[in-house]
């Protein structure tokens, strides 16, 4: 099956700053996806090189099998972008984005968004900066959703909303994704907004995917382990350390297990979502002992 | 698209259709004076006498002259305003329509909507580019034909024929409007940022005017005459100067000393127009090189297809930096 996104080797360097470095990762359609990063790990550029607001300087990206830079206007209608902070024309009246969209777009189903914003009650004869932030954000997740797209990739979508407008994007995302099997990727670099709602993981830093499979397989294969400091070399055939912290009477390490059961003297624990980000966050840059080819097929065991 | 371009874009238009309208009802009103003044006056009699006449030297005691020079000095100063404020008209697009253009949305990150809906980011670009094109060569051209209109009474009487308004008339001024706008545009696309925009916007464009400006006497070679029979409507791209029957250049101190040998030698017929005639037997001539007025139509043609050249090459890099560099 067609992967909803596949990136090959994509490398991305603006001047000699690099964003992305050989780049590896295949998104099957149908989930919807946490991308999760620290602040400047290439979510951004990962995701407008997948629009094709961006050339990759090396490798490729491909959307549903088409490459956005040289097929956008297959790519464009299939795909809802809403980049960070959400920007939109702020002196266009609700109704005047709503007509730039109609116009812009083949698929455009205007009947739907209206439906959306009036049960949210926004009015359409606002200007779109004398919203509040929250029904401006509801406004740009119409507009994306009233292009009918197959995907959806929304740049931290929920950044400087309040914790009610978070939970009305979330259920209005949410709704949309049931009633439309949408693909969706949402980047962010606090997992606690998207823990509940995704079923897929993606964990960008340095520029390179550090881990990405189905969130339930990566919980399964993974594991809080503690014991004495000595039996770490007992330990290697079985699991690799992700990450460890030690006392001097203990050790802490999350580990991902090869398939089998780690060794019988350590205490073990199932690990929590944050928790799994967080050691595959604080490893050192270039530590890619765990390449997504062998993640994935750790997920899939 | 267009819609789009419209909707985003109404506020600017309507405030340069204004800015229009208004200079075009001044140049209507002041024309309308001008050529009520250049009937009543009597200068349009001369100016229809004296088409063809020399320019310049040792032509006054006619009647018409005071005529014409008075009408001259009635309308001089707002003809210069006039000038200045057309000249100005292409830079002013340049720096606050054509470099907002697409830096404004760099800045307000409203680029990543638009680009967001299922059109080209090529598309985009090219719409909003051949919309402002469009618009700007109509109003540029409807502009210079009134302006045409308004000058025709001084171009008839001889102020120093429609040279001396050669950024004004004609089809140079639609080619330095469209040169402002590609390069306010590529400024706004490279920089993404709207004040620097503006600012290499003006400097660039003042520059590459100021650069042209001073290439333009040599786009032919000039035509070298006697500097007292040149036509009516002539461009003097030099002073005047002397050559021997060589040739050769002949500078003012020694025609001085010939002067006053001569002047010492026959101080009783020494004139003006003996000192002339004494010249010519030693085979001196006054000379000057200028570029007549039938040239002016093909320096206007050379003036703007280099304008409209450098227009579309930045056009073109416009388009390349969006689709490669961005």
């Amino acid at each position: 099956m067609t992967a909803a996104l596949e990136a090959t080797a994509l490398t991305k360097r603006y001047g000699t700053t690099p964003a992305l470095t050989e780049c590896n990762l295949r998104i099957p359609a149908g989930h919807v996806v946490a991308l999760v990063g620290p602040n400047g790990a290439g979510k951004t550029t990962l995701l407008h090189l997948a629009m094709g607001f961006l050339n990759p300087t090396a490798g490729g990206i491909k959307v549903f099998g088409w490459s956005p830079q040289a097929q956008p206007t297959i790519v464009l209608p299939r795909v809802g972008f809403l980049a960070q902070d959400r920007p939109l024309y702020r002196r266009f009246k609700v109704r005047d984005l709503l007509e730039f969209g109609r116009r812009l777009n083949p698929r455009w189903d205007g009947e739907l968004a209206r439906l959306r914003l009036e049960r949210l009650a926004i009015p359409l004869h606002r200007p779109v900066g004398k919203l509040s932030g929250g029904q401006e954000a509801q406004v740009a997740l119409a507009l994306t959703l009233a292009k009918k797209p197959d995907m959806l990739l929304l740049d931290e979508p929920l950044s400087n909303l309040d914790p009610l407008a978070r939970r009305e994007f979330m259920q209005v995302l949410m709704d949309a994704v049931a009633e439309e099997g949408l693909t969706v990727v949402l980047s962010s670099h606090i997992i606690a907004d998207l823990e509940r709602t995704c079923d897929y993981l993606v964990i960008l830093a340095h520029g390179q995917v550090q881990l990405a499979g189905e969130i339930e397989g990566l919980l399964d294969s993974h594991r809080t382990l503690v014991g004495g400091p000595s039996d770490r070399a007992l330990l290697e055939r079985d699991a690799s350390v992700i990450h460890s912290s030690h006392t001097p009477r203990q050790t802490t390490m999350l580990v991902k297990l090869n398939g089998r059961p780690a060794a019988g003297q350590w205490e073990e624990h199932r690990v929590g979502l944050e928790e799994l980000v967080l050691a595959y966050l604080s490893r050192p840059s270039g530590d890619s002992s765990t390449s997504p080819e062998s993640v994935e097929s750790a997920t899939l065991q | 698209m267009i819609w789009v371009t419209w909707a985003q874009h109404r506020r600017e238009a309507l405030v340069s259709g204004l800015i229009l309208t208004v200079a075009a009802a001044l140049l209507v009103i002041t024309g309308l004076l001008m050529l009520a003044d250049f009937q009543s006056s009597g200068a349009a009699g001369c100016a229809s006498a004296g088409g063809g006449r020399a320019v310049g030297v040792f032509n006054a005691g006619t009647t018409c002259d005071p005529v014409l020079g008075a009408f001259f000095s009635r309308w001089f100063s707002l003809t210069q305003t006039a000038w200045l404020a057309l000249m100005t008209l292409p830079v002013l697009l340049g720096i606050f329509i054509a470099a907002p253009l697409l830096s404004r949305e760099f800045e307000q990150r409203t680029y990543l909507f638009a680009w967001s809906q299922s059109i080209t980011k090529l598309r985009w670009a090219v719409v909003k580019l051949g919309l402002l094109v469009t618009v700007v060569v109509v109003s540029a051209a409807a502009l210079t034909v009134l302006v045409m209109w308004w000058h025709s009474p001084l171009d008839r009487a001889g102020y120093g024929g429609p040279w001396a308004a050669f950024d004004v008339l004609g089809i140079a001024p639609i080619a330095y409007a469209v040169f402002a706008l590609s390069l306010g545009t590529l400024a706004g696309l490279v920089f993404r940022r709207t004040i620097p925009a503006m600012a290499l916007t003006l400097f660039v464009f003042v520059g590459v005017r100021i650069l042209i400006a001073q290439v333009r006497p040599h786009f032919m070679t000039a035509v070298t005459g006697s500097a007292l029979d040149v036509k009516q409507g002539s461009w003097l791209v030099s002073a005047n100067y002397y050559t021997d029957a060589q040739g050769h250049h002949v500078s003012f101190e020694q025609v001085n000393q010939m002067v006053s040998v001569y002047a010492s030698t026959a101080p009783k017929t020494f004139n003006g127009s003996t000192v002339m005639d004494y010249l010519h037997r030693q085979g001196i001539s006054l000379l000057t090189d200028y570029q007549p007025p039938d040239r002016f139509w093909t320096f206007q043609l050379i003036e703007a297809a280099l304008f409209f050249g450098l227009a579309i090459s930045l056009i073109a890099a416009s388009l390349w930096w969006l689709q490669r560099r961005a």
